[in-house]
């Protein structure tokens, strides 16, 4: 069950009978949507199975084949922010079939979708992604981020400051988490919370720390820069509850294949 | 169900020749061939190209692209290339296609690989190494926050 500052109200604003979820409200969880009452999603979604991309900016044709590439995709969150690139050469591709059957959207290192959001978010914040760094790019020596935001910046990926290059996570001031980069598929669980800021990988635990204020207006995936598959991406305006994060990471790990730690 | 866009080109042209005529018509191949989006964002393609040099530092003195295409726009795209000097680029299956796999090598301009490329999957790392080694250019590291 979901609770948190913001989360229930917005749930309303656009509940599981609006999206046709009624069926997820009550009983057991499948788990086929990211929390056992279903009817209080994320306030910000995209995965790349939405039935909601589309090849074009205006989001007018739909990108399904392997290959299309990807000018929108609408927000499946309760705030809807649609995420837009006008570009072809910058707009990420979709790939079929890619991690336990599911799709993925791909970027070369200069994709990425951006969108404003119609109000900004406020710390807590907690983002949930599940994303792969390409093998010819882990340890680059080159900041490489799942995301980003031109103006109030929350982003998290792999940071050039160590050596080896190690996942870190930004609000205004770098933490480094202590783990090396790699390429692996991986949920990143990031609570972006001031001097509480934490972060988790497959729900195990990573050096937590200040990461500052930024609190988001907007929202880049891809970010320009990132070399690799992003197959989910969720941010909850509001610090979820240990089990809310557990159940949204064992909804992630089912559906990816992927292991989670139960975050205590 | 198959992509309409079949082609993905790495392409690599002088930033001397990306002037804003050569932008607008690079923009409108995309717009005019059925990329749904207009000339003028087509053409911001150069606003953050990859930016490469033959010492590895600023300015750039050639632009990487790395860009999915229709078949539509191949052949506009190609004599667009075939005007400008020195402009190299390599095309490779955008996704699993008739005779191609996925992000196999189709087609270049380079003239010697210095590998036989065919029925090889090539990426935009591996282009950048075929430019290295006919020009002597190295990518020029992102400027970074």
């Amino acid at each position: 069950m979901l609770t948190g500052r913001g989360g229930n109200l917005r749930g309303l604003r656009m509940g599981p009978a609006l999206l046709g979820l009624e069926k997820y409200k009550r009983g057991a969880w499948t788990p086929a949507l990211p929390t056992s009452d279903g009817g209080v999603l994320p306030h910000t979604w995209h995965y790349a199975e939405s039935g909601a991309l589309y090849q074009d900016a205006a989001a007018t044709i739909p990108a399904v084949a392997d290959g299309d590439v990807i000018g929108a995709s609408v927000d499946q969150g309760t705030d809807v922010h649609t995420i837009t690139e006008a570009v072809t050469a910058a707009k990420p591709t979709l790939k079929l079939d890619i991690k336990n059957g599911h799709a993925v959207f791909r970027c070369d290192g200069g994709d990425q979708l951006n969108g404003v959001f119609t109000a900004p978010y406020t710390q807590p914040d907690t983002h949930f992604c599940v994303a792969k760094l390409d093998p010819s790019v882990v340890n680059n020596g080159a900041n490489l981020r799942v995301v980003d935001y031109t103006t109030q910046r929350q982003l998290y990926g792999q940071s050039a400051v160590q050596n080896p290059d190690e996942w870190y996570y930004y609000a205004g001031s770098s933490v480094q988490t202590g783990i090396a980069a790699h390429s692996d598929w991986t949920t990143w669980t990031v609570l972006f919370n001031g001097a509480s800021s934490a972060c988790w990988f497959d729900g195990a635990a990573a050096n937590a720390g200040d990461a500052n204020s930024a609190s988001p207006d907007g929202l880049e995936v891809g970010a320009m820069e990132w070399v690799g598959d992003i197959a989910e991406l969720l941010i909850y305006d509001y610090n979820l509850s240990a089990a809310d994060k557990n159940e949204v990471g064992q909804y992630l790990a089912t559906k990816y294949g992927l292991t989670w730690t139960v975050i205590p | 169900m198959t992509t309409a866009w079949k082609w993905r080109m790495f392409l690599f042209v002088r930033s001397v020749d990306a002037t804003a005529e050569n932008k607008a018509a690079f923009g409108a191949i995309f717009a005019d061939n059925g990329s749904n989006e207009s000339a003028g964002d087509e053409a911001r393609a150069f606003d953050a190209p990859v930016k490469l040099s033959t010492t590895g530092e600023l300015p750039a003195q050639v632009y990487g692209l790395n860009t999915p295409i229709k078949t539509t726009m191949r052949d506009a795209l190609l004599v667009f290339l075939d005007g400008l000097t020195n402009a190299r680029y390599v095309a490779v299956a955008n996704a699993d296609l008739p005779n191609y796999r996925d992000g196999e090598y189709i087609a270049d301009n380079f003239g010697d690989l210095g590998i036989d490329p065919v029925g090889r999957v090539i990426t935009f790392d591996q282009a950048l190494g075929f430019l290295f080694r006919e020009f002597g250019l190295q990518r020029i590291p992102d400027e970074d926050a």
